[in-house]
């Protein structure tokens, strides 16, 4: 334990896993409100799909003017192309929550898979063609250690800090955005603002967190944590402190325990930590846990 | 026995219209979880079996897979009683915890040297792989092995489908009354999660077990548009699969791509196509229905004003006093009036416009109909 916590990678990244945790256990828990869960598994499949077509076009780039598109990085693409998809499957979930004769949930489990399905399709076009793809793409499957660049590192700690204090900052408002939509539009502040504010910052948490988690479990660290958090507490504001601290804190033991044994991903470490914080508080969380149930009813 | 190719896009047919047949009664329950729940959590049992058997299609596979996805749904159901949460949330934590276990115990114990796969085949799939694992009979080659075991849970879910169709059928519409006529729900809940998890558990080696997703819900989601009979339905899902795996394969093959995922992502465009513009339920239907009920609305309106007071146009003219009383458009005024005259709704008669017979008999029993103004 000691000789890995003295390397600079493990450092970093137990410092960016934190604040990742940190940041979307709390976003979280305004997206499980909104019943928007799953929505981030689809939108995690579309930044795949982005970072797939981002790495086609600067293929295209090099071909078109070496001198100018080589000396670009090509992290800075699939850094870009993430966000751009993130944005695309956004305004196309919204679009297709038009209609009525579809449970968005449906929708949601449905783009998801066929996004999936697009990304496989280009990513075994860009093998068979020769592209500039190397082992870059296996990354984001589920989640690797050593995926981020030092930009990137400075850029999360950035945007996870600011997502704490704007959620701090608004959270009187968005508390009436998110329970009651009618009081909100008949007391006269910018409701489509907040709304717009909710989807920017979950575009900038799943760019990363596709990279740390990996796209099929970027979905478990956004909401494990809130409801978890549910069992503790009946009050929004420490339904949100709470799940900011139980993901910081899983974020941290699964840097730890991936990092002490070799063979495990950064998401799956992460995911099975929350899903055991989960297990012991359904056990002894008080009033709605096992427990607790036995304890309060008098022992029948 | 058969051409290469033909086995493969028969292998993949059959296993999407396994998928949609239970995906039609999912969609039609709303039961949403249980596609993404089901595959999710088959992937800890496909590992296991994977210990023992290094072929994807043996029956220890199908067992231990659709075991696991009982036992998922089984999971959400017992933590939903203790909690009372919505059973979404739970479903995310039960299906990702156990797919992580899955990937664990498949990249580190399944998977023995002899056998030359590789772990993406389970979360992706290869349906050309399937061709090489054949069944002989006396010597004789007869086939795949994967399309008889598909074969196999295909006549099981249609005879469960026609066994059982009147009890999906009251239960999918109206669930009050199956209550009071004390139908078991829960019988009928198990049978579609059995249905659903031996279908991904059997399909999972074409498509992988991420799209199988995709091929249970989107061709039923597709056909909701089309249709509103719940046999139809689920003819036209078998259908909308079927034509999208011919369409896919023949994109797929010549040019060397993922075959299972050209047909996910034809059946996405099929999906967005028919949310989009479907002849009776789309989008940009509805949203021009709207616009002409607006435009009704606004005759109407005109049509009330002018039967209830007489306007004096003396001064200056009719389309410039409504525009300032309504707060709208000159231009939108005068074209609803100019129409109204040509359907002779309106009639000039020495400059003053007075509503005729017809009119008033319209715009009468138009506000008798609308009960909110009496």
């Amino acid at each position: 334990m000691i000789e890995i916590s003295d390397t600079f990678i493990f450092n970093t990244m137990l410092k960016s896993a934190s604040f990742l945790g940190l940041s979307s256990g709390m976003l979280g828990v305004i997206l499980s409100y909104q019943r928007r869960s799953i929505e981030i598994n689809a939108l995690a499949a579309g930044s795949f799909v982005g970072i797939l077509v981002f790495y086609l076009l600067a293929g295209v780039g090099v071909y078109i003017s070496p001198y100018i598109f080589e000396q670009i990085d090509k992290y800075v693409f699939s850094f870009i192309g993430s966000i751009v998809g993130a944005l695309f499957m956004i305004v196309l979930l919204h679009i297709l929550y038009k209609t009525d004769r579809l449970h968005m949930h449906i929708i949601q489990s449905l783009m998801t898979a066929v996004m999936l399905g697009v990304g496989i399709t280009l990513i075994t076009y860009i093998r068979h063609t020769g592209g500039s793809l190397d082992s870059g793409i296996d990354i984001y499957l589920f989640g690797e250690k050593t995926s981020l660049t030092s930009e990137e590192f400075v850029f999360l700690r950035v945007i996870a800090t600011a997502i704490v204090v704007i959620l701090l900052l608004y959270f009187s408002r968005l508390k009436i955005v998110v329970f009651n939509k009618d009081i909100a539009l008949t007391t006269h502040f910018h409701t489509s603002f907040y709304y717009f504010l909710v989807n920017i910052m979950v575009i900038c948490l799943v760019a990363f967190s596709i990279k740390i988690m990996g796209v099929f479990l970027s979905v478990s660290i956004f909401l494990i944590p809130a409801v978890t958090a549910r069992l503790w507490s009946n009050r929004l504001f420490i339904i949100m402190i709470t799940a900011g601290l139980i993901g910081a804190v899983s974020g941290a033991l699964g840097t730890t325990v991936s990092g002490l044994l070799g063979n495990i991903t950064l998401g799956i470490s992460i995911t099975l930590i929350l899903a055991v914080i989960f297990i012991i508080s359904l056990i002894i969380s008080p009033y709605k846990g096992i427990l607790g149930k036995k304890l309060y009813s008098g022992g029948k | 026995m058969f051409s290469m190719e033909f086995e493969l896009v028969l292998v993949i047919t059959l296993s999407a219209v396994t998928c949609s047949i239970p995906g039609a009664f999912l969609v039609m329950r709303k039961n949403y979880y249980a596609a993404d729940t089901s595959t999710r959590s088959a992937m800890f049992g496909i590992s296991i079996a994977l210990i023992f058997s290094a072929f994807l299609s043996s029956p220890l596979v199908i067992i231990f897979g659709s075991l696991t996805a009982i036992l998922g749904m089984f999971l959400i159901k017992k933590i939903k009683g203790i909690t009372h949460f919505r059973s979404k949330g739970i479903s995310i934590i039960v299906s990702s915890t156990l797919l992580c276990l899955g990937i664990l115990i498949a990249t580190n114990f399944s998977f023995n040297k002899s056998s030359e796969f590789d772990l993406s085949i389970i979360y992706l799939g290869e349906t050309a792989f399937t061709y090489f694992n054949r069944v002989r009979i006396a010597g004789v080659d007869i086939g795949s092995y994967a399309f008889y075991s598909i074969l196999l849970v295909m006549i099981i879910n249609i005879v469960i489908v026609t066994v059982f169709y009147k009890e999906f059928k009251i239960d999918g519409v109206d669930k009050n009354y199956a209550a009071s006529i004390q139908m078991k729900e829960e019988t009928i809940d198990l049978l579609l999660v059995v249905m659903t998890a031996l279908s991904v558990s059997v399909s999972f080696q074409t498509a992988g077990i991420f799209m199988t997703t995709a091929f249970i819900l989107g061709p039923a989601a597709a056909a909701l548009f089309y249709t509103k009979r719940l046999s139809t339905l689920a003819f036209v899902s078998v259908f909308i699969s079927s034509i999208a795996c011919l369409v896919g394969f023949s994109i797929a093959w010549p040019n060397y791509v993922s075959i299972s995922g050209s047909i996910v992502s034809f059946i996405g465009i099929l999906f967005i196509l028919s949310v989009l513009c479907a002849p009776e339920e789309g989008i940009i239907k509805k949203y021009f229905d709207y616009l002409a009920e607006q435009k009704k609305l606004d005759e109407y309106i005109i049509l009330d004003i002018l039967n209830t007071q007489s306007i004096d146009n003396s001064s200056s003219s009719i389309n410039e006093i409504l525009a300032v009383s309504l707060n709208w458009k000159v231009l939108r005024v005068s074209y609803i009036v100019n129409k109204l005259k040509a359907e002779k709704k309106l009639e000039d008669i020495n400059g003053k416009v007075i509503i005729t017979d017809e009119g008033k008999n319209i715009v009468e029993h138009f506000m008798k109909t609308q009960n909110c103004f009496h």
